[in-house]
């Protein structure tokens, strides 16, 4: 249920969930809409770039090995851009190594926000979200 | 509970937990650790996990196997344990080293020569159970009893006899992996005995006949690396991508235009790196290809399914999983029609390709392989590259042996007449070369990160290698001082970065590790800026 103020507005903050399995963007889904966030999501690297404007989202949730384009392509090419590249960005991947690429002191591109560890700790997720969008 | 002294009999017999470890019995460190509380901890299991994985020998798991319940079970896999000990002798089952294996179980001595070169069991300070000879022995009785013809009435009258119990086996399980397989000790015996040998083929009993494996080597290992073509669980658009990354993170960083050659039939050189590297510590294949492009060595990077990662944890604990990874390995550099494979920085992948490989390739598919270390040496010494040694000036290094390039294969000079090449300050450790000690994560230990096998590992098997960093740079052991730890091999530095941070080795002492391209693009004067940022740990 979107989160309104006073006057009536929509001020729900919008997740956009990047992953290429069906299960965990659905588990994501249920998950931020019960905590009153909404949801948009996307099944591959190249399918979420073509619609991260139009999503607009307040933070994103990013798997990283997907079929056609990987999250890493797809952190890059939102790092590049002055506006997206302010969008809050929290990886979600079962493969546990990459944080170790994303966690160099010395990587050119800034840190995301955080590594979630699939299986997903929600409630480490969800106070990452939290501090994503204030 | 007991103290170092374990019989056999306790091992087979006794319940509960064997052996209780303490901090404060291991070997004594040099300074600034000659304090103890400057040095980490072992960690107790949590009362729960104690109870739910098999823990028995020394209360560390690294199998996180959960304790059977009932008796059926236990007799189950008493039954399978025998059946695959049967099979280590059987040439038919056991293709790849049936006759050391039978050598090592008819000939030992007792001299414990062995015993005085292990890192492990020295720096525990002596605990029984990780003496060479203990395992080993526990194994001899159990072939001689149930393999060879007549053994069970030879054990009876020869007073050694021991029952093949849960209670044994689980506890030889865990203790097949409180043995990095640095072969120090096979090195070391005076005829040829090869207590290194025998963990590893312990592991295969528990592996191939009762499916009972490490989960980051088997599982998130080798099956991993199978399915999606690395370890890592890289996948090949995984891999491509990365790379686009990481050449445009080099022209960023470095203001050169780079560009990995991939796929290229026909190539001189194949290259293979453990695709750890690429995530890891992207320095170091970045740094190759520098090296390779300067010196106009002809070679390519692979990105089909394995061609990007050299890991083959089948070395470790498997040989059918071995075989199938080095024969996509090999299967790779036939379809680029390449004249060799060249390995990167990785010790075991060195292990398996161009040694145990041989015992599997014939053939087409027996393409000639060469570590990247004589590559490296011939192209520096032989001027292929312009070299500045002084910009290496600021550091201080050391050279850290990797026991499956050094001591198995014998490749010794050539890195090290590299780095006297490229750097004005290197000191050797002692002992170095073939006699030089373990990282302490070798045979699958550095990625082993389940519950407190890490801190054992970070405590007690790199206990060795930590001395010998600490007393070469003892002089210069204050942090005003740059101090690199040049480790030529993956799965060192991963151990190597665990355990400096455990330890907090760069903060109070400034001591870094890395591998040995770093250091060489480091001295190229075309390189503008510093190949090596110091704070890159």
């Amino acid at each position: 249920m979107a989160l309104r103020d006073k006057e009536g507005k929509d001020v729900s903050k919008k997740i956009f969930i990047i992953d290429d399995e069906q299960d965990p963007r659905t588990y994501l889904e249920v998950l931020f809409q019960e905590n009153g966030y909404e949801t948009a999501t996307a099944d591959d690297g190249d399918v979420a770039w073509a619609k991260v404007r139009e999503v607009n989202p307040d933070v994103i949730t990013l798997d990283i090995i997907m079929p056609n384009e990987t999250g890493v392509k797809f952190y890059r090419q939102l790092c590049k851009d002055p506006e997206l590249s302010k969008i809050p960005v929290i990886i979600c991947s079962g493969v546990t190594r990459y944080k170790e690429l994303f966690s160099r002191d010395h990587m050119t591109m800034p840190k995301p926000l955080a590594f979630i560890e699939k299986p997903i700790d929600k409630e480490a997720l969800l106070a990452k979200i939290k501090e994503a969008v204030g | 509970m007991s103290d170092n002294n374990v019989s056999i009999k306790d091992f087979c017999r006794k319940t509960g937990q064997l052996v209780e470890l303490k901090t404060e019995q291991f070997a004594p460190l040099p300074p600034p650790y000659d304090k103890l509380d400057l040095q980490p901890k072992l960690k107790k299991l949590s009362e729960d996990s104690s109870k739910k994985y098999e823990s028995d020998l020394d209360g560390v798991t690294a199998f996180k196997y959960p304790r059977p319940e009932t008796a059926e079970e236990k007799e189950k896999l008493v039954g399978q344990f025998l059946s695959g000990l049967k099979k280590l002798f059987d040439k038919e089952n056991n293709w790849t080293f049936m006759q050391p294996l039978f050598l090592t179980m008819e000939f030992c001595a007792k001299c414990q020569t062995c015993a005085d070169a292990c890192p492990i069991y020295t720096e525990s300070g002596r605990q029984d159970i990780y003496r060479p000879t203990f395992r080993s022995d526990i194994l001899r009785r159990l072939y001689r009893k149930y393999v060879k013809a007549g053994g069970k009435l030879v054990a009876k009258l020869s007073g050694n006899d021991i029952d093949a119990s849960w209670t044994m086996i689980s506890r030889l399980m865990e203790l097949s992996y409180r043995c990095t397989v640095c072969r120090r000790c096979a090195q070391t015996c005076p005829i040829g005995v090869d207590n290194g040998l025998v963990t590893r083929e312990l592991r295969k009993i528990f592996s191939m006949e009762m499916g009972i494996t490490v989960t980051p080597l088997h599982a998130k290992g080798s099956v991993q690396q199978l399915e999606t073509g690395s370890s890592t669980g890289m996948t090949p658009v995984a891999f491509l991508d990365n790379i686009e990354f990481l050449e445009e993170e080099v022209e960023e960083r470095t203001g050169m235009k780079f560009k990995w050659p991939m796929d290229k039939a026909g190539a001189d050189v194949l290259l293979i790196h453990n695709a750890g590297e690429f995530l890891a510590w992207p320095e170091n294949p970045e740094a190759f290809a520098i090296i390779l492009e300067a010196a106009g060595i002809n070679y390519t990077l692979s990105s089909d399914l394995l061609g990007y990662d050299s890991v083959n944890y089948g070395v470790w604990y498997d040989d059918v999983q071995f075989a199938k990874v080095a024969l996509k390995h090999a299967e790779v550099a036939k379809k680029l029609g390449v004249k060799k494979i060249v390995l990167g920085e990785c010790g075991h992948a060195h292990k398996a390709l161009t040694v145990i490989a041989d015992r599997i390739f014939a053939g087409e598919y027996n393409i000639p392989r060469e570590s990247s270390l004589t590559l490296l040496r011939d192209i520096v010494l032989g001027g292929k590259i312009k070299i500045d040694k002084t910009r290496n000036d600021d550091i201080h290094t050391t050279l850290h042996d990797p026991c499956n390039v050094v001591r198995l294969m014998g490749i010794v000079q050539p890195q090290r007449e590299t780095l006297r090449a490229v750097c004005n300050h290197f000191e050797e450790m002692t002992p170095h070369g073939v006699t030089n000690y373990c990282c302490g994560g070798g045979s699958g230990f550095a990625i082993t990160q389940d519950l407190n096998f890490p801190e054992w590992r970070n405590v007690l098997s790199g206990r060795a290698k930590l001395r010998q960093i600490l007393d070469v740079f003892q002089d210069k052991i204050e942090p005003e001082t740059k101090k690199y730890v040049c480790a030529p091999c993956s799965n060192c530095k991963g151990m190597m970065r665990d355990m400096f941070d455990n330890y907090g080795l760069f903060e109070r002492c400034n001591i870094l590790y890395g591998g040995l391209v770093e250091l060489i693009v480091n001295a190229m004067p075309e390189i503008d800026k510093p190949f090596l940022e110091w704070e890159w740990h």
